[in-house]
């Protein structure tokens, strides 16, 4: 996993605090080690954590260590990513996605 | 950008391609829209590349194939085609990307993607319950009943690869005999988790809150 500053690892405890209560409208991706399609993903997500930085909060939560939040939010397959804004969903995105798409989903809020 | 060759799709057949032009010195670049290894990226084990005799993870041997073909130089481009045209002697392809890329040739090597079934519910239900990949999504029906559809290789190696964390699966076939491999039909067979529903075809996916 890379250490990239733009994007903040997420559990079930800070899930509310860092998201949902976010001034910033937030993406978390929800992925795992052993999802091939989610190592696709991370790195755009990645990516476009520098290219949105201070405009959407870019997050990544691990569905292995946090049951509860996939759970709260039906997550059934991964990668999943959902864009929150003052705490509700926007929208989602499941699969691996080309990043054009991903960045769509990002430019409904920024 | 101008290279002799493109090559479309970054999976086993992509990048074997891609290593021969490399070590040929072909000018080229590989095109891929999501990750390499294609639909062998999403398998949970190999067990049928030659030279691999203990089973390989999927996503292992396509970092494998992938940096096999890069120490020989291959360029790879991640990124998604929007067009390919006929340009004088040779192609244009455009990419989400801004520059073009101009070639000589393309070896097309696209691969393929799971069937839909195409019933009310499937398309809704994604990533809520219907998955196309076991290996990702398995972990998330721990102790659940699942069903697969379908009968070739895939569906009777992810029900077989699915009986370690459900509680039954389900196999529904729409005819009388499995088209999978024998050797992966045995698995099934002997594994007391998997039912098989034989000449059943599913007509929807209906909700329904766990």
């Amino acid at each position: 996993m890379s250490d990239n500053p733009n994007v903040l690892h997420v559990t079930d405890t800070d899930f509310e605090q860092q998201i949902l209560k976010s001034e910033l409208p937030a993406l978390v991706d929800f992925w795992a080690a052993w999802c091939g399609p989610c190592r696709t993903v991370g790195p755009v997500v990645e990516e476009l954590a520098g290219e949105y930085a201070g405009k959407v909060k870019i997050a990544k939560m691990n569905v292995d260590e946090n049951k509860f939040t996939p759970g709260r939010y039906g997550i059934r397959g991964i990668p999943t990513l959902i864009l929150f804004k003052d705490g509700q969903v926007v929208d989602q995105i499941v699969g691996a996605v080309p990043k054009n798409r991903i960045k769509d989903l990002l430019n409904k809020v920024s | 950008m101008n290279v002799d060759l493109v090559i479309l799709g970054g999976g086993p057949a992509g990048l074997t391609a891609g290593m021969y032009a490399a070590r040929a010195r072909i000018p080229s670049v590989l095109i891929e829209r999501g990750q390499t290894g294609g639909q062998m990226a999403a398998t949970a084990t190999v067990e049928n590349y030659p030279g691999f005799v203990d089973p390989v993870l999927g996503v292992d041997l396509a970092q494998k194939m992938e940096a096999h073909a890069r120490k020989f130089g291959l360029e790879i481009l991640y990124t998604e085609v929007s067009t390919v045209k006929k340009d004088n002697d040779g192609f244009l392809i455009k990419t989400d990307n801004p520059d073009v890329v101009r070639c000589k040739a393309i070896i097309l090597a696209t691969g393929a993607s799971p069937v839909k079934m195409g019933i009310p519910g499937e398309a809704e239900l994604y990533g809520k319950g219907v998955s196309y990949c076991a290996v990702c999504d398995g972990p998330f029906f721990q102790d659940l009943e699942v069903a697969v559809v379908g009968g070739g290789d895939s569906a009777v190696e992810e029900s077989v690869y699915l009986a370690r964390f459900a509680k039954k699966v389900h196999l529904i076939h729409r005819r009388d005999e499995l088209r999978a491999c024998k050797e992966i039909q045995e698995k099934a067979f002997a594994e007391e988790k998997v039912s098989i529903h034989w000449s059943t075809a599913p007509v929807a996916v209906p909700e329904k809150k766990m």
